[in-house]
């Protein structure tokens, strides 16, 4: 049974790999992770996004640009969830807990400004503690997942819409 | 005098009351009635919309309509597979979405209803990823927005349009 999935699995892979001059075009990819959770695009054909470990620790959070060039990567040692907020080509801002609510935005340039809070008070999106969410296309093209057969390992690729 | 002057008042009230009455009011533009029940809808940003419906027997199905309520592409029910199908993005130039026949693909349809698979070498590509909550549903645009009306006899469910006066 697993060797019949395995074919069918590469055979469909050479396949669709065939076909898809006729759709969508890859622009890049990156990535071999074991898990990607959550993907944001950031409006400008860049993008962000949280990958884990298939033990669920460490976890990043990983930002591209455009070109698929790395911008940011931060490991984290949380297994709960993170959660971009927001990301466009100039910022990404993300929360998740490590030793408290962490709360900030990166430029950039990599520049990381913590999103400071009064005293007794935190300051939290009301999506932290709900699972991430994925928001994959902008008005050029979207993101999807390769998930490569038969590891399952999954790399991030960029399409053009044509 | 008293009387012009009440006339003017009241005339001025009827303006104000009507004006924000017809502000606040919302027409229905269009409705299309589902096959099975509408797990998520994606607005198109233009007065269409795509919406996936999964059946008693856990088939799925990707329906776009376009901005009058007529059907612009129906994938079809999936039987395949139960874990259904996710849409990714919905314009209206295209929808994407990831479908579950016996494994799962994503496609890419034009305005024309042409379905292609988004591929890549090396193994199959979906949309997003799998992690709850998947399909994440976006109902409103610039100019109205969707529900779905449910009927509680018969569960039939009914995607509907609204503009927002």
């Amino acid at each position: 049974m697993n060797h019949r999935t395995l074919i069918l699995g590469v055979m469909l892979g050479i396949l669709l790999g065939g076909m898809h001059v006729r759709a969508a075009t890859q622009r890049w990819s990156y990535d071999d992770a074991p898990m990607i959770t959550s993907i944001m695009a950031d409006g400008s054909g860049g993008c962000s996004y949280v990958r884990r470990e298939t033990n669920d620790l460490p976890s990043a959070v990983v930002w591209l640009d455009k070109n698929g060039a790395l911008i940011y990567r931060a490991d984290l040692t949380t297994n709960l969830p993170i959660t971009i907020i927001n990301c466009t080509k100039k910022q990404l801002t993300y929360a998740t807990w490590q030793d408290n609510w962490r709360f900030v935005q990166v430029a950039r340039n990599g520049t990381v400004t913590p999103v400071t809070a009064g005293n007794n008070t935190l300051t939290v999106p009301i999506l932290v503690l709900e699972l991430p969410v994925s928001f994959t296309t902008d008005r050029k093209g979207f993101f999807g997942l390769l998930v490569r057969i038969p590891s399952s390992r999954v790399t991030l690729v960029r399409y053009d819409n044509k | 005098m008293v009387m012009t002057t009440r006339f003017t008042i009241y005339s001025a009230i009827l303006v104000i009351g009507g004006g924000c009455l017809t502000a606040m009011a919302l027409t229905e533009q269009w409705r299309y009635v589902a096959r099975a029940s509408v797990r998520q809808i994606a607005a198109d940003g233009k007065g269409g919309c795509a919406y996936v419906d999964i059946d008693a027997s856990n088939w799925a199905a990707v329906v776009w309509l376009n901005q009058k309520g007529a059907v612009q592409y129906s994938s079809g029910v999936q039987t395949g597979s139960f874990l259904g199908a996710i849409i990714n993005g919905c314009s209206a130039n295209q929808l994407l979405y990831t479908g579950m026949i016996g494994f799962p693909m994503m496609a890419q349809v034009d305005k024309k209803g042409n379905a292609l698979p988004v591929a890549a070498f090396g193994g199959y590509v979906i949309g997003m990823p799998l992690m709850m909550p998947i399909g994440t549903s976006l109902l409103n645009d610039k100019k109205g927005f969707f529900v779905v009306n449910v009927n509680t006899n018969t569960d039939v469910n009914t995607v509907v349009r609204y503009l927002y006066k």
